[in-house]
């Protein structure tokens, strides 16, 4: 079994700092990807905002969060004792990705993809064998994606 | 930026307002495992001494720790600061336009980084062990 099918196949638990939300999941792939932009940048307090995909999830505690709209088509969530951040989402959509600072388990993550990189702050390096996608591209692919959800 | 220079400051909503009238000269960043949680990955600060901040909005706290608060806005949950109890708050730089322009120039708990945050450049770094010889301990068990 590959380094990567053993992750697959566990689950992981998580939760945030004040343990009000916990959490278990599968996790897909070992990849976590790290958004760069201005909002994830303000919203986490300097950013970028790493998650990690996960499947299965079961959350328990879930009516502990707050969720934040700060788009049309996003929503941000937070516990509403702790304030750690959880996750963004597309609004209405369910939780596909969780923060990977959540996970009690961390080991075997890496960054895979880095999105909004035109915004990375200078003592962030470029991560070695991630992809690398700018603000431009990012809006574009979300247009698609919105374009095709209204169609 | 310029170190005299006023800044305004805001979270992502707009309902935190903060003013500081000394501008940050460089961050630090805490690898700690109570910051990795709360933030998803590091936490980033600045000290502003309490005589050159003014806050409005709605703040929420969270005591972590015997001895620290966490603040972020309730209605958006943004980030405010980290702060030991009377002492001045470490703002996270993210409130503010430019902060990716600003050095950083320690990390503390820099061995307990995640594998995949690795910051750049030749600044101070300040293992577990250094840091919590003279401080509370905070970090779990190893």
């Amino acid at each position: 079994m590959s380094a990567a099918d053993r992750t697959r196949a566990q689950r992981r638990e998580g939760g945030c700092l004040c343990g009000a939300v916990r959490f278990s999941a599968r996790l897909p792939k070992p990849e976590i990807q790290a958004c760069h932009c201005v909002q994830c940048q303000r919203w986490t307090g300097g950013g970028p905002l790493m998650v990690v995909k996960v499947e299965d999830l079961e959350m328990i505690g879930e009516d502990g969060l707050s969720a934040f709209r700060a788009s049309e088509w996003g929503e941000r969530l937070f516990c509403r004792t702790c304030g750690a951040t959880i996750t963004w989402r597309m609004a209405g959509a369910p939780t596909g990705e969780v923060a990977v600072g959540l996970l009690d388990d961390q080991s075997g993550l890496s960054v895979a993809r880095e999105i909004f990189v035109d915004h990375r702050p200078g003592w962030l390096p470029v991560w070695e064998g991630a992809t690398q996608s700018d603000e431009a591209e990012e809006m574009a692919r979300l247009d698609a994606y919105l374009k095709d959800k209204a169609t | 930026m310029d170190e005299t220079e006023t800044l305004e400051g805001r979270c992502l909503c707009g309902a935190v307002r903060l003013t500081l009238t000394k501008a940050p000269a460089d961050i630090s960043a805490c690898h700690c495992s109570m910051c990795r949680r709360w933030t998803g990955g590091a936490q980033w600060g600045f000290e502003a001494p309490a005589d050159a901040l003014t806050v409005e909005g709605p703040i929420a706290t969270y005591r972590s720790s015997s001895f620290a608060e966490r603040a972020w806005c309730r209605d958006c949950g943004t980030h405010l600061w980290l702060r030991d109890i009377g002492k001045a708050c470490e703002l996270t730089p993210g409130l503010f336009d430019g902060a990716a322009e600003i050095p950083l120039v320690r990390e503390v708990y820099a061995d307990r980084a995640f594998a995949c945050v690795t910051l750049a450049g030749d600044h101070v770094r300040v293992t577990r062990a250094d840091y919590e010889r003279d401080r509370p301990f905070v970090e779990d068990a190893p």
